[in-house]
């Protein structure tokens, strides 16, 4: 009989139910504080005998989330829609200007100082402005909220992967005699991919704060953001709250998906894994 | 070591100033034997509340040995929360607020029905033909929600239209300014014969390049219309009112109020100026017209001013309960008129019923200026 320790075989990278399997652990723990954060919530409210307008309890959320759930998906629904929109046009707008940037250094000089003046209008103040520029029931005074929240974070970001390029790298692509073009497809752009997909990450979070933040100065009944102002103006605080809960999850899915795109354009890359 | 100290001089230093900022209470100054008390508006400083800062203004809550603090409202302030959450004494919102604030389980009393008309209304452009509330359906209605949809959503449905389902109708949440009304962006708007209609009367038509003129405009009075509801009203907490010299106090600041109103029938400019002293927003042609709506909706007061109607009541509680889904009719028990009444009786030799009281032609000016 060996009683020699036997060096277990590697896993094979590809496989998929270890990698599922190595996934779910991971979130075991997480799991597990949210568990315990609904309990100490949820007793919490009935031991301290905590207002019910101050704070509801998880399963008065949950059961308001319930009977409500088609409204309040149809309104997150909504409101995902000018995050969405904002999104895109934030995002493109951010990256074509980055793009110029890196290729025309002048360009970049020119435009900079105004994109960190964007980065610093404050939302609150500007929802207002979008909603008298286009009309306060119309998705697009949201959209106009998200796409300037989503411009500065990825500018930057793609701004400094398009430009942290290694001088070996590009050294060599001109010893091939590759034009301007060449360089960016086949360099600055897959160096850049990790910088882009870790802005759009935020940018994903931002667009939705930004689409609600301007549902709360005007808009439609069918909007999220004005479900939530309406609720808890009328102390339909459990309702308030479903509210915010879905807003969460749409934020999250979508983070998620630009996460799930994320992995499959840098699939080729490097592993970045933590 | 050092760090524990600091941590701890800190804590000491925020727990000093949590309790001074800690808000008015209701022990009596030694000094100065005042009552703090403290009260929370339902909208920005305007004459909706000129009652109020003329009480202030001219001694009233002093000389009912009162130190009155008026806080100012404005949007995302929802004085039923500020009151219950003790941040002040008393409030002034709409009695369907008080009453969703109830149901809810939120324990807040009214103690003076101020206002016995309402000032809500749907706006449209003559030229549009919409000038019944039948005619608005399947277009798009604005309002502020948040508890002030009511009186539009009854009037909605009265036609046979379903408001809180946008069915037959569109419903849209509009925004505090009535740029969007100007821009034609909704089909009716809500709007206070106090407030919002001037806001539109002291706009310029591009057109024309005059200000807009009652002859433009639809003003569609949801008293007219018969789906009206009772509105500001002075209210606080039944636990406020448990102690007999919390009550003495909740009358006399009633009564003190009340003066003050009383003062704002006879001396509308007076009043005018003294809600200028304190800072609004809009200037002081919109102010004189908002100080002459507003006394429309008190007096005449056939029975004294802020004493409840009960049929008025009941309309405004069945209205509640339809549109906001409560499980059942608020009663008698949202309000109390015994404060309310020993309020007027120290009002005795006033007069409290202003039937002699005739609104005035106020002319617009440009911009509320």
């Amino acid at each position: 009989m060996s009683t020699q320790p036997v060096a277990v075989a590697p896993v094979p990278r590809g496989a998929l139910s270890n990698r599922v399997g190595r996934r779910a652990l991971d979130w075991a723990p997480a799991a597990v504080v949210l568990v315990l954060a609904l309990v100490f919530w949820q007793e919490s409210i009935a031991v301290f005998n905590i207002k019910r307008f101050l704070a509801p309890q998880p399963s008065a959320i949950a059961s308001a989330f319930w009977d409500h759930r088609s409204e309040l998906l149809r309104a997150g629904w909504f409101t995902f829609q000018e995050a969405l929109g904002g999104f895109v046009i934030g995002c493109s707008v951010a990256i074509v200007a980055a793009l110029a940037l890196a290729r025309w250094r002048g360009v970049g000089r020119a435009l900079m100082p105004y994109a960190i003046a964007a980065n610093a209008v404050p939302i609150i103040a500007f929802a207002p402005i979008t909603n008298a520029w286009f009309s306060p029931f119309d998705k697009t005074s949201k959209m106009a909220i998200a796409a300037v929240l989503c411009f500065f974070p990825v500018f930057v970001n793609t701004v400094r992967g398009l430009t942290s390029v290694r001088p070996a790298s590009i050294e060599l692509m001109r010893s091939y005699a590759a034009g301007e073009i060449d360089i960016f497809r086949r360099v600055r752009v897959p160096t850049a991919l990790p910088f882009v997909f870790t802005a759009l990450k935020i940018a994903t979070v931002l667009s939705m704060i930004g689409a609600i933040v301007g549902e709360y100065f005007g808009g439609s009944f069918n909007a999220l953001g004005v479900l939530i102002f309406s609720k808890s103006s009328t102390f339909d605080f459990e309702e308030a709250w479903a509210g915010i809960g879905v807003a969460c999850a749409f934020g999250i899915a979508f983070y998620l998906a630009v996460a799930g795109l994320e992995r499959l354009a840098l699939r080729g890359a490097p592993s970045t894994e933590e | 070591m050092r760090r524990n100290v600091a941590v701890v001089v800190l804590l000491a230093v925020a727990v000093g100033v949590l309790s001074t900022a800690a808000g008015a209470t209701t022990r009596s100054s030694g000094t100065q034997k005042l009552t703090k008390v403290t009260l929370q508006l339902k909208w920005v400083t305007q004459a909706q509340f000129a009652g109020y800062y003329a009480a202030k203004a001219k001694g009233y809550y002093k000389a009912a040995g009162l130190d009155v603090t008026i806080k100012p409202g404005g949007p995302n302030i929802i004085p039923e929360q500020v009151v219950a959450g003790g941040q002040a004494q008393f409030g002034i919102d709409w009695l369907s607020s008080l009453m969703l604030s109830r149901a809810k389980g939120v324990g807040l009393v009214s103690i003076s029905q101020v206002f016995n008309k309402s000032g809500l209304t749907l706006l449209t452009w003559k030229d549009t033909g919409i000038n019944t509330v039948a005619k608005m359906k399947n277009k798009k209605v604005a309002n502020w929600l948040g508890g002030n949809e009511f009186e539009v959503f009854a009037a909605l449905a009265k036609y046979g239209m379903d408001p809180a389902h946008n069915k037959g109708v569109t419903i849209v949440q509009e925004p505090f300014t009535m740029d969007f009304f100007l821009k034609r962006q909704a089909d009716a708007a809500s709007a206070m014969t106090y407030n919002e209609l001037a806001q539109v009367l002291e706009a310029k038509n591009p057109k024309t390049g005059k200000l807009y003129t009652m002859s433009d405009l639809n003003v569609i009075k949801m008293q007219a219309v018969g789906t009206s509801m009772l509105e500001d009203n002075i209210f606080t907490t039944s636990n406020y009112l448990k102690s007999a010299a919390n009550r003495a106090t909740a009358t006399k600041f009633i009564a003190a109020s009340l003066k003050g109103w009383i003062y704002c029938r006879d001396h509308a400019k007076d009043c005018v100026n003294t809600v200028l002293a304190n800072g609004p927003a809009l200037p002081r042609g919109h102010q004189t017209w908002q100080m002459n709506e507003i006394n429309a909706l008190i007096w005449p007061s056939p029975k004294g001013i802020g004493l409840m109607d009960p049929a008025s009541y009941a309309r405004s509680a069945k209205i509640v309960a339809t549109y906001g889904k409560l499980k059942k009719v608020p009663g008698h028990e949202a309000y109390r008129t015994d404060l309310e009444q020993a309020a007027l009786a120290q009002l005795s030799g006033v007069d409290t019923k202003g039937l002699n009281w005739k609104k005035a032609v106020v002319h617009v000016t440009p911009g509320g200026n």
